[in-house]
């Protein structure tokens, strides 16, 4: 449905067809990055051992697992409103092969990477008796990668990135896990204190990197342009 | 262990796990309706600003919709049209088309918004679409 509104011949109110399928990619992808925050979360709970009396600790490694299944159908319906989405030039190959897309190559190739690796991590772990505990754990850290990727891929590529809540969920999520990944350090590997420290060094400067690009990035005017979006004269067959 | 032990012990890791799925089927249906009020928020946004957009147009003498002057640097300005810093909206621009412009539209808005009524006409801030899009984005003056 194509719908064109003339307000007394003053305004023109230009609704595409394809808005509702945006506006599922931009809800699904929200959603999506909360589910695996959680799920990052419930690992993280999983890691430090956390229990309690009501909270039994396979009950976190339970919801951990079922949360990253939700997470990934969310996930999927991300990807698909994506592709399907005829505004934007996003293609099949585009979703598993990072920095080939021609809208915000580098940000959706970021999208790429992490859905490469949560499908790796999800994979492996449906296979870890088969795989061997200490080759699923590798490939399992790649969670520290896949999460970060994922949330800088959202501020990067998304469209409500500078709407106050949007930004504020984001920050609440990167609290959430930044509070949990400093736990773990402070708790587990009490025989390995110069990775424990290296590892928050390492969070800091990561932090400390990604609020300034987000200050100067995402959160600055123009940034669609700089982010890699064709412009309409690289448009072809435009009148 | 004694036998009633293990059977306590099962059966408490089977209520645990069944207090897992409730739960998991609970957090689904919590992020299918975010996503729900999530999606009619981003389309009540673009109706709603489309909408002010053009009445505040109206009176202006000069024909704007879309971009709130092309900027794209409100999250929620004029029709929040706007894909490409903007948020929510019709996303007649969403590619970064806009910016700066606010004057001029470009591809296939460009002209059919501009015929008419004389004055200092702007035509409708609409970007092109980068494939298919001019099916979809007919746009028209009065």
């Amino acid at each position: 449905m194509t719908s064109v509104a003339s307000a007394g011949g003053a305004g023109v109110i230009v609704i595409t067809s394809s808005s509702p399928i945006w506006y599922i990619t931009r809800a699904t992808g929200l959603v999506s990055i909360v589910l695996l925050t959680g799920t990052m979360a419930l690992g993280l709970l999983s890691a430090v051992r956390f229990d309690a009396a009501t909270w039994p600790r396979y009950i976190t490694g339970a919801l951990h697992r079922n949360l990253s299944f939700v997470a990934l159908v969310f996930l999927g319906l991300h990807i698909i409103t994506a592709v399907a989405d005829s505004y934007t030039p996003i293609s099949l190959p585009d979703v598993v092969i990072p920095f080939i897309s021609s809208y915000r190559p580098f940000w959706l190739g970021l999208g790429s990477i992490a859905f490469d690796l949560m499908i790796a991590l999800i994979i492996t772990s449906l296979v870890r008796t088969r795989l061997g505990y200490r080759s699923w754990r590798l490939v399992h850290w790649g969670v520290y990668l896949c999460w970060p990727v994922a949330v800088i891929h959202g501020l990067g590529i998304g469209t409500d990135t500078r709407t106050r809540w949007v930004l504020s969920l984001t920050c609440a999520c990167v609290a959430l896990v930044v509070g949990l990944i400093i736990w773990r350090l402070a708790q587990g590997w009490p025989s390995n204190a110069g990775v424990r420290a290296a590892s928050a060094l390492t969070l800091a400067i990561v932090l400390l990197v990604s609020g300034v690009w987000l200050a100067n990035g995402p959160l600055q005017p123009g940034w669609a342009k700089r982010a890699g979006t064709p412009s309409p004269a690289s448009v072809k067959g435009t009148p | 262990m004694r036998r009633d032990d293990v059977r306590y012990a099962v059966a408490a890791r089977e209520d645990g796990l069944r207090r897992v799925r409730k739960f998991t089927v609970t957090i689904g249906s919590a992020a299918t309706a975010c996503c729900a009020v999530l999606f009619a928020a981003f389309g009540h946004a673009a109706t709603a600003g489309s909408s002010s957009s053009a009445a505040s147009s109206s009176g202006s003498g000069s024909r704007t919709s879309g971009s709130a002057g092309g900027t794209s640097s409100g999250a929620s300005q004029g029709s929040r049209s706007q894909r490409n810093g903007a948020s929510q909206g019709s996303r007649s621009q969403r590619n970064g088309a806009s910016q700066g412009s606010g004057s001029q539209s470009s591809g296939a808005s460009q002209g059919s918004a501009s015929q008419g009524s004389g004055g200092s006409l702007q035509a409708p801030t609409q970007a092109p679409a980068p494939t298919q899009a001019p099916p979809q984005s007919a746009s028209g003056g009065s």
